[in-house]
């Protein structure tokens, strides 16, 4: 109760009465409405498409299972929720639990707004906070209705959900060390602030077809920026201009992963700090006005500056630039960009002699790095796979606020950094952080591994990324004692697809989720994706070796790190032992394991790591990760692409036969996923695939291209009879048969587009 | 700082929450399999086990401290929770509870002790899980319902005994406020004296009808 004059007020039983003045109005408002297009939605007065696509706009994301259908080992079953009629997007039902995802600008926090999330964590999701690769976090197990009142509670703290997802501009990240690096040029964290507020909810960056990701970087060769894997991003730079010393960026457009990764372009070797955000508008307008709409898989920024090249990129926008209407934000922010962000709580007094443990020392090894001023030092605390507890969360922000200057950094790694921490205040720091169980000395480590969400929680997962994660940690830490020096400083990341929300396209070693048939069961596997360069902002992709069964796994790791122990030579890295050796080799090191036992000798085989039920593709859903639904026909097709992606390397390879087996396969999966459209069932035999395909498709004059005709479909027939009659696997032929996979795939995405029923967003 | 907690009130606070934990201690903390809580859990989906619309399995045994292995169902969660370096399982509501507090205590604790005894009977053979009876966790994350004040400790510590004498009998229970101070409200109920209960024995106790 409060107290107005002599009456006693109750306190208010509602957030939004509670905190409405904490939220300020325009927040308030937003809020409201969506609390009302949830009501709205509940009456039928929504279509799930238009409701999905703001739900998603707010953050609030579908989850596996939410289709109410599961399998749980036996067969697949319904989910037997109350509201079994009510939807809240399409296929996917009011009840069932989602993930939220939070906005944290390159992953800043104050232990105030750790304590608030903490709360929402522990209330409204599982007691879990996620971070995220790209420094949000998320909460799952959130049901829709509760979403209003914790984005209140979030908004109040100064922390937002707003184009989390969709089809906008996501989370801007930056180097965790931004401000204290160092190696920075200049402290990027106000100019990623700057963009990050300028381009929220901006008129000129609502029309994408797809998401655009923007990262910031203090410096060139460092990775914590991972610049060259972003839609559009910035490396600090400093040029002299009429003997001044001017402020600008390195500027990259149309980097990104997925399906088939792409290195970002260079732009411009110097924007201007006062064009930044002039030139993100008119890079949003032309995305907007230009880029795919209606193919998903084509809609990313990357697609169009690949289709126009950089040049025409770079004039249509400089184009755009010179007849945008001025915008007095464009410069404002640079009255105050050479404050920093933050800074120390306490001054550095006398010196810093201590005693330390051997697990202390080995602590400060691993987890503690010096910053550019002198004396104060970066603690990075482990979260293992990214997951923190709520209670966790609160003794972490009584850290930050007793030691630092309350300033908390999420990473790229899923890790958080305590930054300006005294030398001499590392023992009770160190101690602080073992009381919360948060003192493991693994940070950025060979075992400090990176795992999207997998079959987890994600509808697209087809492999459990977090399963194999666990496993490898834990087979890691048996040999850890044991291990070169040389390996611990390699990097581990694992998707549980081929989108690559675990970065395995960047690390060392990598692995990413694929199933298949053996002994007429689907076993689940993961590609080997090896020669990944973490480090020049991701400099390099990785590219794939070969498909091993997921339980060997451990064994593929050992073997690879193992060879490279003992064949590298002097100080040779990683990344050149690879270029070296050559990917075939590790093919030949490797080949034993892609065997499969059969189910009677060996049933762990036919289960994911972590999760006893056998292995099944029936539980994947539509996923989310953008604005629009992702149907099963893009997401098949993108499935076909990485085959000729994968083709592609081995013919650079020298394998021509395996090339062009490879190229084949891509056409296959790229047909039966139009035929299934038709034919419900289809299975993967390649005759039946090709039938079906001629059935439905070439004979109905359906695939024909409108200006090509017939051509395109009559490749896959050509290729599928080479199949059958004997095929000589010259370079030139496989590399014309990739070049023939590639076109059929885009015939069969034009198909698509040329079909699809567009969604009315 | 911006502080979210409710105020210290004198009078009567709470309102029916929405969310609320209640954890047992495993007797046994050396011996606990989590590998096969994963494996018992999904079989429970497979057996409809426990009442409510049963959904995944989540392993989050990586975690220090955290939920461990974690049963998500769409009314509530049930987790091998490791809070406070004490493995333990943990009821907690998240929805659809109806009635008063008071009822809405007595159908936490009486799903947790039926999700014990599951527990204990579907591990009895081998290498055997055991819940220590003589002590509970109750957590309130619902903060607005029941906020983190001695008001509401208060509150909530005499609705505990009338439940308690309904479920125990003539054993005092002493009640102390635990967790971190801007943590949500958690209290620690602690039987004194030495009772031979066991968790089947205990639910005839905990059903409304015996109250």
């Amino acid at each position: 109760m409060t107290t107005n004059g002599n009456a006693e007020v109750p306190e208010p039983h509602q957030w939004k009465d509670r905190l409405g003045s904490l939220l300020g109005g325009k927040l308030s408002r937003e809020i409201d409405a969506f609390e009302g297009q949830i009501e709205q939605k509940r009456e039928g007065k929504l279509s799930d498409e238009v409701f999905a696509e703001m739900r998603l706009r707010r953050g609030v994301y579908g989850q596996r299972y939410d289709n109410g259908q599961r399998h749980d080992g036996l067969s697949s079953r319904e989910l037997d929720f109350p509201n079994a009629e009510l939807t809240k997007g399409p296929g996917t039902l009011w009840d069932a639990p989602g993930m939220v995802r939070i906005k944290n600008p390159f992953g800043a926090m104050t232990a105030d707004q750790m304590d608030v999330l903490a709360d929402v964590g522990e209330e409204y999701a599982d007691s879990i906070l996620h971070v995220t690769t790209r420094q949000d976090i998320q909460l799952h197990f959130v049901h829709l209705e509760e979403t209003p009142d914790l984005m209140r509670r979030l908004g109040a703290a100064g922390i937002t959900t707003h184009e989390a997802c969709g089809n906008v501009v996501r989370n801007v990240t930056a180097c965790h060390l931004s401000g204290v690096c160092t190696t920075q040029t200049f402290d990027v964290t106000p100019y990623a602030t700057a963009v990050s507020d300028f381009l929220l909810g901006h008129p000129d960056a609502q029309e994408f077809g797809r998401k655009v990701k923007p990262a910031f970087s203090g410096c060139a060769d460092r990775p914590c920026g991972l610049v060259k894997m972003h839609d559009i991003g910035g490396i600090a730079r400093v040029r002299e201009v009429d003997g001044v010393q001017r402020r600008g960026f390195e500027f990259y457009v149309g980097g990104g992963l997925g399906a088939v990764p792409h290195q970002a372009a260079l732009f411009d070797e110097f924007v201007p700090e006062e064009e930044l955000l002039p030139l993100c508008q008119s890079i949003s307008r032309v995305f907007a006005k230009l880029g795919e709409k209606d193919v998903r898989s084509r809609a990313r920024l990357k697609f169009l500056v690949a289709k126009l090249g950089i040049e025409e990129f770079r004039r249509l926008v400089l184009e755009d630039r010179e007849g945008l209407a001025h915008d007095p934000r464009w410069t404002a922010f640079l009255d105050d960009v050479h404050k920093g962000n933050d800074g120390p709580l306490w001054q550095i007094e006398g010196g810093n002699s201590f005693e330390a443990s051997p697990e202390m020392e080995a602590w400060l090894g691993a987890n503690v790095s010096s910053q550019r001023q002198t004396g104060y030092k970066v603690v990075m605390v482990y979260l293992p796979l990214g997951d923190i507890t709520s209670d966790q969360t609160r003794g972490l922000a009584d850290v930050a606020r007793r030691f630092t200057g309350d300033t908390v950094r999420m990473t790229v790694e899923q890790n958080m950094a305590l930054r300006w921490v005294r030398e001499s205040d590392l023992p009770e720091v160190y101690q602080a952080l073992v009381e919360l169980d948060l003192a493991d000395a693994r940070a950025e480590s060979i075992t400090d591994i990176t795992a999207c969400p997998g079959t987890d929680t994600c509808k697209l997962g087809i492999s459990s990324s977090r399963g194999l994660a666990r496993t490898l940690m834990d087979h890691l830490d048996e040999s850890n004692q044991e291990l070169d020096e040389v390996i611990r400083g390699l990097r581990i990341k694992i998707s549980g697809c081929f989108n690559s929300c675990g970065q395995h396209h960047m690390a060392d070693i990598g692995f990413w989720g694929v199933s298949r048939k053996r002994n007429g069961y689907n076993v689940p596997h993961f590609q080997i994706v090896l020669g990944g360069q973490w480090s020049e902002n991701a400099g390099s992709y990785g590219l794939a070796i070969v498909a091993v069964p997921g339980r060997n796994i451990p064994a593929a790791t050992d073997r690879i790190i193992q060879h490279y122990v003992d064949q590298r030579e002097g100080d040779e890295g990683f990344q050149d032992f690879i270029a070296r050796v050559g990917k075939p080799a590790f093919r030949t090191l490797l080949q034993d394991l892609v065997e499969v036992p059969t189910y009677e000798e060996d049933r762990s085989f036919y289960s994911n790591w972590g999760d006893p039920r056998e292995f099944t593709l029936g539980d994947m859903g539509i996923g989310e990760c953008a604005g629009q639904v992702v149907s099963p026909v893009e997401f098949g097709l993108q499935a076909s692409e990485r085959e000729v992606f994968e083709a592609q390397d081995r013919l650079d390879q020298g394998d021509s036969s395996g090339a062009a087996d490879i190229a084949y396969r891509a056409m296959l999966i790229a047909a039966r996923t139009l035929a299934r459209e038709k034919q419900s069932g289809l299975g993967e035999d390649p005759e039946e695939v090709v039938d079906a395909f001629k059935t439905h498709l070439f004979d109905t004059g359906l695939f024909h291209d409108p200006y090509a005709g017939a051509k395109f479909g009559t490749y896959l027939f050509r290729v599928h009879g080479e199949g059958k009659n004997g095929f000589e696997a010259t370079p030139e032929r496989a590399r014309q048969r990739i070049e023939e996979a590639q076109l059929f795939i885009e015939a069969a995405h034009s198909y698509h587009v040329r079909t699809a029923e567009v969604l009315p967003v | 700082m911006t502080t979210q907690a409710a105020p210290e009130a004198e009078a009567p606070v709470l309102s029916e929450p929405q969310r609320l934990g209640v954890k047992l201690f495993l007797q046994d903390q050396e011996m606990f399999d989590r590998d096969r809580m994963i494996e018992l859990f999904h079989r429970w989906i497979q057996e409809d086990r426990l009442p409510g619309t049963l959904i995944d399995v989540h392993d989050y045994t990586h975690v220090p401290g955290g939920p461990g292995v974690l049963l998500v169902a769409h009314e509530w969660h049930l987790r091998t929770d490791e809070a406070g370096g004490r493995i333990g399982l943990e009821y907690e509501l998240k929805r659809e509870g109806t009635g008063t507090v008071a009822e809405r205590l007595r159908g936490a604790v009486l799903s947790l002790l039926e999700a014990g005894a599951a527990l204990e009977q579907d591990t009895s053979e081998n290498n055997p899980v055991r819940l220590g009876v003589g002590e509970m966790i109750f957590r309130f994350s619902d903060r607005l319902a029941v906020p983190a004040t001695d008001a509401a400790f208060d509150e909530i510590t005499n609705e505990l005994e009338n439940l308690f004498s309904d479920i125990y009998g003539d054993t005092q229970f002493e009640f102390e406020r635990v967790g971190h101070e801007r943590g949500p409200l958690t209290i620690h109920a602690k039987g004194l004296g030495d009772g031979d209960w066991t968790v089947e024995g205990l639910v005839s106790g905990a059903r409304p009808s015996a109250g």
